[in-house]
């Protein structure tokens, strides 16, 4: 977009004098009748979308953040792409069409013959290219792990085995095989993350190779891809801007003519650019500003449901907490409907369960707590203190609730941390991290009780369960059972989705009876958009296609 | 000269001072007011008639001023007032401990630097320069890590000591990495500027009188230069004390400071700042017990300045 | 001079030297690394990344390679959290853009500050004196974080022209600043009251006075000169630190300058960021309070060393 006012005006001392010297008073009222960025981009058919933080890469194999995933998903397309309405389902993407064997263990893909932005066709060689590359144990891909229903994978990432034992073939350009370790039925909303999205192999190879981990190739000058856009500029903690790609096998039906992604971190700062005409849709509206925006803009203000629990882990290795009657107390304790509508401001629903409910799984949470008054819970929960030798929290030493330095989840704590003292009358002492030092500590198992959220990345209650597993690595409370691994196995061997969920769901009940955590709710996303925006619906995974977003003035 | 008439009248010099203080309606106003806030934050919420600071109340959130609660609630429905006050201690702690560590270090330092000159002064103020540039965030997480233990058993040693509650120990033992480390690099700009006064003072007549009646070098600096420094010094500690409260407040969202949900004036000012579309009241309370504190700090800063300045002595 | 000077610069290459290895230090003293991720991070991952960004040697190898990828090959290393980008990238990206906001924010401070101290101490204890001290005093109490919001709520949403946040358009630029030199135009403000009544007070104005000088001469020339000392050694090393970026300003405004990469990088356990950062800064710091040294000499002959 040749944007002539979205333009930066990049020398400084230029700058300076025409702000100083004289124009400063023609600046102004020249100025009076100017539009916001807004209303100019939306009359370019730009989208202006607030992407939370600046992205990492746009390598899909060193991209961790979900702000990396936003903008790598518009630059290149895997098998299949996702659906403007409804994250469950997935439209043909590279793949044409595709069969899965009777168990679901070996797919069968058929790409489209399509061509990278630098005109060379795309094959299946570029997606074996690909997971080769995420996988290789020389490598060091971060989010490898997502790979791993491919069997042989998790063997290979590790260096114990050859790429030839891995379940990728290639019989022919167009044809992509996957063999999977065990039946995967969803494999396809898997195939949605950007980790399964191919490489240009001829361009990788020319600018440094599979391995080289620092090979310029992804940067925005040199970037090939086959998404619906490509990079157009980047500049740190301001803007990333993306163009339509010509070449782009659906490039009659992208319905926008660029996006400028706008990594703004603060909150505050997000709404009162939208509120000022600098966005057209922003990323989160944080608590506090809820009331405020909700009023100002009825219209324009959105709150969809997203697959994400806010919860708290207890250290299960520490006492008290290593007996269970004193981690249910705590569940118990909280009055979630209060902590939803009153601190939080309603941004999200009250869960007594962990795995959010979608339509094909619903709560695992005991019906009988949530069937309970509130006042009724704290009974319990006084009960179960008192047997376990804290009658009225006498005796109980003082705990500790980590938490980030994030506004939220700091009122959040002393809230929570009010109730207990109110009900129970245990001690309890909240400890602010700055964000490394959280995730140190809580991955070093360095804490009592600390406040955190956990998202799937893709629709599949297996990603909230399967963290449960005994000595998994993002278990993190040092709390495991056979029970729980058991069924988490069963459900790995099963074919038949509906016997899969089922087994799930008793995993997730064992987890739930002996209480690792506290969950508390399931955060809604809380947005501002804009009236001239069309094609964008509610997403549960907020994996919007944003090729399908009209931008109008 | 000045300085060596005033030697002389040593204690009649302090006598002066404070009746021409005295005699500044407005220096006497801001000490009469200070006073009051130290004894509101102090003193007053040990009466019953202050609800506690950290009760929460999730059905009377953000709720504007009322008889039960004379300046509202705030956004998890604690009383504001009680907030404000208890905030004002730790503030206040903050204030007044922090800035003597800062003054203390940067007066002397600066003075010793530009009195030596040379070498010497090369070097110190050289050293300003690196301690300047350090990131403070890094310092401060690895200075109070490494300090966190020390405090913790300082606390525990106290409390058997005492046999006071740990509960009322435990906050400002945990706070003195704060006090120290906002202290410890808070002198820097203060030093740059005694020194650069003490360079132009040591040149000056008075000085080579002294030096010519053989007195020490330390009596130079502490009776004769450092007088002359009073009025800069004062007023730029008195300015420097509202950017010191605030560092508080910024170290405590990274798990230094004052620990949720215990309050200061700062972290009060920050968390109004952040609602201040939906209920700014929540800014404006803290920010004028902040401002007005601050204000008379700074009119009682001229009023000192006045009064100790040996040259009005004449007038 | 020119000995001097040189003398001066020799000592600032020994302040950066020491300066970027204190940091070295400090930095890998901080807990956790730049690899923790959300989520735990395989054994043999985080090995492989450390081995090949260097991490896995030890501290003093670690220490010696980046001194000598700086004196050999001016390579201060790679984003560890941005791969593939270089520190220097990071860094001539965001500085013109705290550059040119630092120098407005600066010039602000001093155009406004000057001339009100100046006024203040002239027309001491009078309503005039009283008025501008109290702006000033209120404008060191409203720290960045209220100012901030405040001003692009008020006046960047309903001012044509000015803009709430963000980094679009060329008047962008007010706002920050003023939010950037609001404190500053008040310290300037009450140091130069404060010098000016030391000066104004002392016995060559007083002759200069006897002899008949005018009271504009007396305040110009000869007051002026030693009474801007404190402000001139207040400001340099403010003046490094306004053009080195303020993350409040930053964040509040979404200006893309050097405060957010100074927080995020030590937020993010960027080893090569933050130290690539910090002698940027340390290069600033040197170069101001060379300034203000020249500076000082020239307002005060005495001080000339």
């Amino acid at each position: 977009m040749s944007n002539p006012r979205l333009r930066r005006h990049t020398t400084p001392l230029r700058r300076i004098a025409r702000v100083l010297f004289g124009v400063l008073p023609f600046f102004f009222t020249a100025c009076g009748d100017r539009d916001s960025s807004a209303v100019d981009a939306a009359r370019q058919g730009v989208l202006l979308l607030g992407n939370n933080t600046e992205i990492q890469s746009l390598d899909p194999h060193k991209a961790t953040a979900v702000a990396d995933g936003k903008v790598i998903s518009t630059i290149l397309e895997g098998l299949v792409r996702p659906d403007a309405r409804d994250s469950g389902a997935v439209l043909p993407g590279m793949a044409e069409s595709w069969e899965a064997g009777t168990d679901a263990r070996v797919w069968v893909f058929h790409l489209r013959s399509a061509v990278w932005s630098d005109g060379h066709p795309v094959t299946s060689r570029d997606f074996a290219y690909a997971y080769h590359r995420l996988l290789h144990p020389k490598f060091g891909g971060r989010y490898a792990e997502m790979l791993f229903p491919l069997r042989g994978a998790r063997s290979f990432n590790r260096g114990e085995s050859g790429w030839e034992h891995v379940g990728v073939r290639t019989p022919d350009d167009r044809t992509l095989v996957l063999e999977l370790e065990a039946p995967e039925p969803q494999l396809l909303r898997r195939l949605l993350h950007f980790t399964w999205f191919p490489l240009p192999a001829h361009h990788v190879e020319k600018m440094g190779g599979m391995l080289d981990r620092r090979s310029l190739w992804s940067r925005v000058a040199n970037w090939v891809g086959n998404g619906a856009y490509v990079p157009q500029e980047h500049r740190l903690n301001d803007f990333m801007s993306v163009a339509p790609n010509p070449r782009y096998w659906r490039a009659r039906e992208v319905r926008n003519r660029g996006i400028r992604f706008l990594p703004v971190v603060n909150g505050y700062t997000e709404t009162r650019m939208y509120f000022g005409g600098k966005l057209h849709i922003s990323n989160n509206v944080p608590p506090e500003m809820l009331d405020y925006a909700r009023t100002r803009a009825p219209q324009e203000f959105c709150r969809d449901a997203y697959y994400c629990t806010i919860f708290y882990r207890l250290n299960t290795t520490r006492a008290p907490l290593n007996d269970a009657r004193v981690r249910r107390a705590l569940f118990l304790a909280v009055d979630r409907e209060a902590l939803v509508q009153r601190v939080v401001r309603g941004a999200g629903k009250v869960a007594y369960g962990f795995t959010p409910p979608t339509a094909d799984y619903a709560s695992a949470a005991d019906v009988n707590v949530q069937n309970m008054s509130q006042p009724q819970r704290e009974r319990l929960a006084r009960d179960l203190l008192a047997q376990a030798g804290f009658p009225e929290g006498r005796g109980f030493p003082t705990m500790q609730i980590m938490t980030t330095s994030r506004d939220v989840q700091r009122v959040m704590a002393e809230s929570i941390q009010a109730m207990w003292v109110r009900v129970l009358g245990v001690p309890v002492e909240i400890r602010a991290c700055e964000w490394t030092a959280y995730k140190a500590a809580l991955q070093n198992g360095e804490y009592d009780i600390s406040s955190c959220s956990w998202s799937g990345d893709f629709l599949d209650p297996a990603t909230f369960v399967e963290l449960w597993q005994t000595g998994a690595g993002n278990n993190c409370t040092g709390w495991g059972s056979p029970v729980c691994d058991e069924q988490l196995e069963a459900a790995r061997r099963a074919a038949d989705p509906q016997r899969r969920l089922a087994c799930l769901a008793a995993a997730e009940r064992e987890m739930l009876r002996a209480c690792p955590v506290i969950p508390l709710y399931w955060s809604e996303r809380t947005y501002m958009k804009s009236p001239c925006v069309g094609g964008w619906f509610p997403l549960l995974l907020d994996n919007h296609p944003l090729d399908a977003v009209e931008v109008k003035p | 000269m000045s300085s060596v008439t005033s030697r002389s009248h040593g204690h009649s010099l302090l006598r002066d001072a404070l009746q021409r203080l005295l005699r500044n309606r407005v220096a006497t106003g801001s000490v009469v007011f200070l006073a009051l806030m130290a004894l509101a934050c102090f003193v007053l919420p040990l009466f019953p008639c202050i609800a506690s600071p950290n009760l929460t109340d999730l059905d009377h959130i953000a709720a504007t001023s009322s008889l039960q609660h004379w300046l509202g609630t705030d956004h998890l429905g604690r009383d504001m007032l009680s907030r404000v006050l208890y905030g004002g201690r730790i503030s206040l702690l903050v204030g007044v401990l922090s800035t003597a560590v800062a003054v203390m270090l940067g007066v002397v330092y600066g003075m010793v630097s530009g009195y030596a000159g040379g070498r010497t002064d090369a070097a110190m103020m050289r050293t300003v320069d690196v301690l300047f540039a350090l990131p403070f965030i890094v310092v401060v997480v690895v200075f109070s890590l490494s300090i966190e233990e020390p405090c913790r058993q300082m606390t525990d040693y106290v409390v058997q000591l005492t046999g006071w509650s740990r509960d009322a120990v435990a906050p400002l033992f945990g706070l003195a990495p704060v006090f120290l480390a906002i202290g410890a690099l808070g002198w820097l700009t203060l030093a740059r500027i005694v020194r650069t006064q003490t360079l132009a003072l040591r040149e000056q007549e008075f000085v080579l009188a002294a030096r010519s009646l053989g007195l020490s070098h330390f009596s130079i600096l502490f009776r004769h230069i450092a007088p002359n420094l009073f009025g800069t010094v004062i007023v730029y500690t008195t300015l420097a004390v509202p950017g010191i409260i605030l560092t508080e407040s910024t170290l405590s969202f990274i798990g230094l400071g004052v620990k949720a949900p215990n309050s200061s004036w700062g972290t009060l000012i920050k968390e109004g700042a952040d609602r201040l579309e939906v209920a700014p009241q929540l800014l404006v309370y803290p920010a004028i017990f902040f401002c007005l504190t601050l204000l008379a700090l700074n009119f009682l800063g001229d009023g000192l300045r006045d009064a100790f300045d040996p040259k009005s002595a004449k007038d | 001079m020119i000995r001097y000077m040189v003398r001066r610069l020799g000592q600032g290459l020994l302040v950066l030297f020491v300066l970027e290895s204190l940091t070295f230090f400090l930095v890998h003293a901080l807990p956790g690394n730049p690899f923790l991720g959300e989520r735990k991070l395989p054994e043999h991952v985080l090995a492989q990344l450390n081995s090949l960004y260097g991490l896995d040697a030890g501290i003093w190898e670690q220490f010696f390679r980046y001194w000598k990828a700086i004196l050999l090959h001016g390579d201060f290393g790679p984003s560890l959290v941005r791969e593939g980008v270089q520190v220097s990238e990071i860094i001539m990206q965001a500085f013109p853009v705290s550059l040119e906001l630092g120098c407005l924010a600066m010039l602000l401070a001093v155009v406004t500050g000057i001339p009100a101290g100046m006024l203040a101490a002239w027309r001491r204890n009078t309503r005039t004196d009283a008025l501008l001290m109290f702006t000033a005093v209120a404008g060191i109490c409203i720290p960045s974080f209220v100012l901030a919001p405040i001003l692009g709520i008020t006046l960047g949403a309903h001012v044509p022209g000015l803009s709430v946040a963000g980094w679009d358009n060329p008047l962008c630029i007010l706002l920050p600043a003023v939010a950037l030199g609001a404190a500053n135009a008040a310290y300037v403000a009450r140091l130069t009251r404060a010098g000016m009544l030391e000066t104004l007070a002392s016995d060559f104005v007083r002759t200069a006075r006897a002899k008949g000088a005018g009271s504009g001469r007396i305040l110009w020339v000869h007051a002026l000169r030693s009474g801007l000392l404190p402000t001139v050694s207040y400001l340099g090393p403010a003046f490094a630190a306004l053009i080195t970026g303020s993350f409040v300003v930053e964040s509040c405004f979404q200006v893309p300058g050097l405060g957010l990469h100074f927080v995020n990088a030590t937020m993010d356990r960027d080893y090569f960021l933050i130290q690539g950062l910090v002698f940027c800064y340390g290069v600033l710091i040197v170069i101001a309070n060379l300034a203000v040294d020249v500076c000082q000499a020239w307002l005060n002959p005495r001080l000339r060393a």
